[in-house]
């Protein structure tokens, strides 16, 4: 009976601290019209290929490229962050350095330098890198491509580290006892019982960098967000739907993709 | 091809674990070459002294050599040498699932090559490696999942999986962790015969701890039967009675509970 009790109190704050904080925020918009934003959602049921602001043009080729930016955009970044991933994913796992006593009172550093890097890399946004990234380098693509892989880079690592950490050691402690070394204990027998969850994880951020890849069009990137914050900004809410609709297929396509990869990967 | 087989000895080993002990004043000799069943209830100690055989346990007291080398005062490296010239089939195969089973047998050989030169034997194998692999499925009988994936494979042919890997470090000795406890009896029967065969071929020496009382007796010339981490009996199958039997599994009461 103590439990459910228990249970109660904390669900009851969580409600509580929510009312609390919308009062506190005061979650009522007092200018601006919910007529705007009744067009917004209205311009869902009809989107457009035609541009609303360059009347009679087709924005279908525009929308196109935009979609093929973004992927482009997305595929240099997560590579780049799975490569990040990987090599701070073994260095941030408790089962890596275990493997070597001979660095003696230097792992326990090591490891924390390495969780200290990724905990960093994370903690800021992939917008925040965007926006110092360009203050650095101007409108160049890498910036972009730098601005997702740092936070996705450390995304992956945590996670990758996790599933190293956790992986069965079953084939692991059958390669020891046959005489492997440390690495090749690694290497061919705990990667390889980590690696189709590594898979499938790597793909769903692949999903996520498509999002974030498409959002770095505001800053003006050619994605498919420079069109959508263009479009919205002139309340061209049709065209805008278009775009947010290419960005859906896109996700769906992704998503339908590394489902299929993933029953690959994990199911025998 | 007859390699050179392991010669076993155990010393008044104690293998004392934090909470209790495993085996006690364990001494014991496995000639080069034998067939040694161990035998015995749960929790008898037969996985320890299995364990202790290869370096994975080290004793508390005691000392294990094999071929007349004490494994306590191997360096790391001389472990890893011995190691991989024992090959350990364990009871729960502890293969890669989602590798093939040409990948998962190829591994057996690392104890042998560094780590550069095992990527290239592991990943891409040669063609000799390959056919060295296929003449081993063959003679444990699988010699068609070659490419199959692990997870396809029924729980027998795992355990065979497993084995070939073993077969595949051409060991001096075999030691086998109830190779066939979660195996139906006809399945345990041919595993059985097969680990047996093999060993008698290469004339390496064969260790396998079991529970099934008439595959023991019927395969192995030798029966060690062990109970609360002690030897109970050790001797020539055809001398053993009856009666060594009740006293390796007569059960207290407690025992019979826990068993129902």
């Amino acid at each position: 009976m103590k439990i459910p009790a228990a249970r109660t109190i904390v669900l009851v704050a969580l409600l509580l601290a929510g009312l609390a904080s919308a009062w506190r925020l005061d979650l009522v918009p007092t200018s601006g019209s919910w007529d705007v934003f009744g067009r917004f959602i209205g311009a869902a049921f009809a989107p457009t290929l035609t541009s609303q602001s360059d009347v009679g043009s087709n924005i279908l080729p525009q929308a196109l490229r935009a979609m093929r930016n973004t992927v482009i955009f997305a595929v240099a970044a997560i590579s780049l962050s799975i490569v990040l991933g990987a090599v701070l994913g073994v260095l941030a796992s408790a089962r890596w350095w275990r493997l070597f006593p001979a660095f003696g009172p230097l792992r326990p550093v090591l490891y924390t330098a390495a969780r200290t890097l990724i905990a960093f890399m994370r903690s800021i946004h992939e917008i925040i890198w965007a926006i110092a990234l360009l203050a650095a380098f101007g409108l160049n693509t890498v910036s972009a491509v730098i601005a997702i892989a740092i936070p996705y880079g450390g995304t992956l690592a945590k996670v990758f580290s996790e599933m190293l950490d956790e992986a069965p050691d079953d084939a692991a402690q059958a390669l020891r006892m046959a005489g492997a070394g440390s690495l090749q204990t690694f290497v061919f027998g705990l990667v390889p019982r980590a690696l189709p969850d590594m898979g499938a994880y790597a793909f769903y951020r692949f999903e996520c960098a498509l999002r974030s890849a498409a959002i770095l069009g505001f800053f003006g990137f050619p994605t498919l967000g420079k069109y959508i914050y263009e479009a919205c900004g002139e309340l061209y809410f049709r065209e805008a739907w278009t775009y947010l609709y290419a960005l859906f297929v896109l996700i769906v396509l992704v998503e339908w993709w590394s489902g299929a990869l993933r029953r690959r990967l994990t199911v025998a | 091809m007859i390699h050179p087989a392991a010669r076993f000895t155990l010393d008044g080993v104690t293998v004392d674990f934090r909470e209790s002990r495993a085996v006690e004043n364990l001494s014991l000799h496995v000639d080069p070459g034998e067939l040694v069943g161990i035998v015995g209830p749960s929790g008898a100690g037969k996985t320890t002294l299995l364990r202790l055989l290869n370096g994975a346990q080290r004793p508390t007291t005691g000392a294990v050599r094999v071929d007349g080398n004490p494994l306590e005062s191997l360096s790391a490296r001389e472990l890893r040498a011995l190691r991989s010239r024992i090959g350990f089939v364990h009871q729960d195969h502890r293969l890669v699932p989602t590798q093939r089973v040409v990948t998962n047998v190829l591994a057996g050989r690392l104890g042998r090559v560094g780590l550069l030169r095992s990527l290239r034997d592991i990943y891409w194998p040669g063609n000799s490696e390959v056919e060295a692999v296929h003449s081993i499925l063959q003679r444990v009988g699988i010699p068609e999942k070659l490419f199959e994936r692990v997870d396809s494979l029924s729980g027998g042919q795992m355990q065979r999986t497993s084995i070939a890997r073993a077969l595949y470090q051409e060991p001096d000795a075999i030691l086998a962790d109830e190779p066939v406890s979660s195996v139906d009896p006809a399945r345990a029967r041919d595993t059985m015969a097969l680990l047996t065969r093999i060993a008698r071929e290469e004339g390496i020496t064969l260790c396998v701890s079991l529970h099934n009382l008439d595959l023991a007796r019927e395969f192995f010339p030798r029966l060690i039967g062990m109970r609360h981490g002690r030897v109970v009996f050790d001797c020539d199958t055809q001398e053993l009675a009856d009666t060594h039997f009740d006293e390796l599994y007569e059960l207290t009461a407690g025992e019979m509970l826990r068993s129902s």
